[in-house]
């Protein structure tokens, strides 16, 4: 058995190594015939050549691939939800977050098996914990960016009240007057995204005219009010349509879109509410049957033998019994 | 003659301590890969605690209260739990009566304090009604408004007060959005600041098509929203009490005492106050008012009076 143990690893070594080689091959060029390798020159030095990353490529045929790297991107997330950070910077952060964790769980883990004399918390809780707050640092990021989006949707759709009056005849332009507005607010998302060309992380080339910027902007920070301002500018630049009564009406719309929407939140909410309010019935239940489960289960000593059980841990030995007060144990126990 | 240097096996807490000190030194290099620095630390825990420094505001100036009244009283809230709870001499009871200062006492203030912001808000939307007919009967603006609150009603009377005077309109307007603290009447002032200097007819057909329908839609929202939360809480009351009755039935059964007299049932009792406030938070965040963008008046003010328009 130990002689085809170390066969195997033999095998997989070489395996290894051989890929590694015929990656390398294949990375450099080596077995290209040189025509070839020419024809790509001259292609890629007169643009012909596809130079878009795997992933982009591999995307374009299937499109759910291309729709997960999308949604998972991280660089995305944090140009969306605001962040200064750049990707490599939060995946440095994250994981610090994630060994202090794992810091702090192991000296407790050490600190209380000195006191009890026998492991307290299980092994694989420390590193459970370190993988949730990274779980849970991704989360977050995501619900920032979800609430960004949210945020820069109602800015907007506020400022459309009065843009109609400010950019009017003789006014100022919608992009001034826009950047005027934005940085008046509290939270600043639309000034934010607006000032400095900070959209450039998500939309790298500027469009050529402000509505296909607006249009960019929105496709991808996806907050499709920007996709309908772009058109309003459109008609009114280009169709030379009145400013006042265009952005009234998109702010008339807005505002009928966002009160029919908190109407449909709210009649849900009343449907959704019967639940917490069903669910105060479990602390009376706690507060009646606790007591019982406890004389059933043998006391103290029962007791946490089947908490115990339940958490897959294994109980407190009896010195940890004898070095605690007695006045906290049960008084089956003390 | 040579020697060889032979290490001993490490003891198993030295082992531990080069693994401890591994893990420090791993998180400094990714923190300072990172680039966490501590004062831009602090400010993001401000700029994320003010929302709620916010929401305090906004309760005090429910409550008709100011800022520090009401933190006081917060503060009062608390001591009064804890003493309460010393009182008994029940180590739990300090807790239990910490949480109550801590978060029963403004969710019981809360509703008052969102009644009031309500009747304060219908009152200013039929003022805003009102400017609107009186320009539509060709009086200017700011004598139609400097008319109406000479005249306020008793809910509105303090906010408008300002305008009563003699004092420029846009200060005026920026100081009755800082005493009304809600995002409606923000709104509302905004689009009087911008429009009053430029283009009044403009300002006219605003109210008439979008604000006003859109502040009576909310309106209408949020009183449904706050008879909804109204009926919530009677129920939250109703549970309150028949699980205070119940604790105090279940403590005079002498084997349900001893249980509840021990740390377990201590911490049973935690946990069932936990839940409780856990659904009574999930309650509160189920039942959603229509958002408005929050506006810094001053900077509207100062950014649009130097162009002529404020």
């Amino acid at each position: 058995m130990l002689e085809l143990m170390g066969a195997l690893r033999w095998i997989l070594l070489v395996m290894l190594a051989g890929g590694a080689c015929i990656a390398a091959a294949w990375h450099f060029d080596l077995y290209t015939p040189s025509h070839v390798a020419a024809t790509r020159r001259l292609l890629r030095m007169r643009g012909l050549l596809d130079t878009r990353p795997i992933q982009v490529r591999v995307g374009e045929r299937i499109p759910f691939l291309k729709q997960l790297a999308r949604e998972t991107s991280l660089t995305r997330l944090l140009a969306i939800s605001g962040s200064r950070q750049e990707p490599g910077q939060w995946v440095a952060m994250t994981a610090g977050l994630g060994l202090l964790v794992l810091l702090v769980l192991s000296a407790l883990s050490i600190v209380l098996r000195a006191a009890a004399g026998s492991s307290v918390l299980p092994l694989w809780l420390a590193p459970s914990a370190a993988g949730g707050i990274v779980v849970l640092a991704y989360a977050a990021s995501r619900q920032s960016s979800r609430g960004r989006r949210q945020t820069l949707t109602l800015e907007l759709g506020d400022m459309l009240v009065t843009l109609g009056v400010l950019v009017g005849p003789g006014g100022a332009s919608v992009e001034d007057a826009l950047l005027s507005l934005a940085r008046c607010t509290r939270e600043k998302a639309v000034y934010e995204l607006l000032r400095n060309e900070r959209w450039t992380q998500l939309v790298p080339v500027r469009p050529r005219t402000q509505y296909q910027l607006f249009w960019a902007i929105g496709d991808a920070y996806e907050v499709p009010l920007f996709r309908t301002l772009g058109d309003v500018i459109r008609s009114v630049t280009v169709k030379g349509l009145d400013p006042l009564e265009q952005y009234t009406n998109l702010a008339t719309s807005v505002y009928s879109a966002r009160l029919a929407d908190a109407q449909s939140q709210a009649a849900r909410a009343k449907i959704k509410l019967a639940i917490p309010v069903a669910g105060m019935i479990l602390p009376l239940l706690v507060l009646l049957t606790a007591p019982l489960i406890y004389a059933i289960v043998g006391g103290g000593e029962g007791m946490s033998q089947w908490l115990f059980s339940l958490a897959s841990v294994r109980p407190l030995s009896g010195r940890a019994f004898e070095t605690c007060p007695q006045s906290w144990l049960p008084p089956a126990i003390a | 003659m040579t020697h060889a240097i032979v290490l001993a096996p490490p003891t198993p807490l030295q082992f531990f301590a080069e693994v401890m000190l591994l893990l420090v030194l791993g998180c400094a290099a990714f923190w300072v890969v990172a680039g966490v620095d501590g004062l831009a630390l602090a400010g993001g825990i401000r700029r994320r605690a003010e929302p709620f420094r916010e929401r305090e505001r906004d309760v005090a100036a429910g409550l008709g209260w100011s800022a520090r009244t009401w933190a006081w009283a917060r503060v009062a809230a608390v001591g009064a739990g804890i003493l309460a709870g010393l009182s008994t001499g029940i180590p739990i009871a300090v807790v239990g009566g910490l949480l109550g200062g801590l978060f029963a006492f403004p969710w019981a203030l809360a509703a008052r304090a969102e009644r009031r912001r309500l009747r304060t808000e219908r009152a200013f939307v039929a003022m805003v009604r009102e400017v609107r007919d009186r320009m539509l009967a060709n009086t200017a603006f700011d004598q139609a408004l400097r008319d109406i609150a000479d005249t306020a009603p008793a809910e509105l009377r303090e906010v408008l007060s300002p305008l009563a005077g003699d004092a420029p309109m846009a200060e005026a307007l920026v100081e009755v959005e800082r005493r009304a603290r809600s995002p409606l009447a923000t709104m509302i002032c905004l689009a009087f600041m911008l429009s009053r200097t430029r283009n009044q007819a403009a300002l006219v057909d605003l109210l008439s098509d979008t604000l006003l329908p859109a502040a009576t839609a909310a309106l209408g929202i949020e009183t449904e929203a706050d008879v909804t939360a109204t009926q919530q809480r009677t129920i939250v009351y109703i549970m309150l009490l028949i699980e205070g009755g119940s604790l105090w039935y279940v403590s005079s059964v002498p084997t349900f005492h001893q249980f509840y007299a021990n740390v377990l049932g201590q911490l049973t009792l935690v946990v069932i106050a936990v839940m409780f406030l856990g659904l009574t938070w999930v309650v509160g965040r189920m039942l959603r008012r229509p958002a408005w963008t929050r506006w810094d008046m001053e900077s509207v003010r100062g950014e649009f009076e130097g162009a002529g328009l404020a």
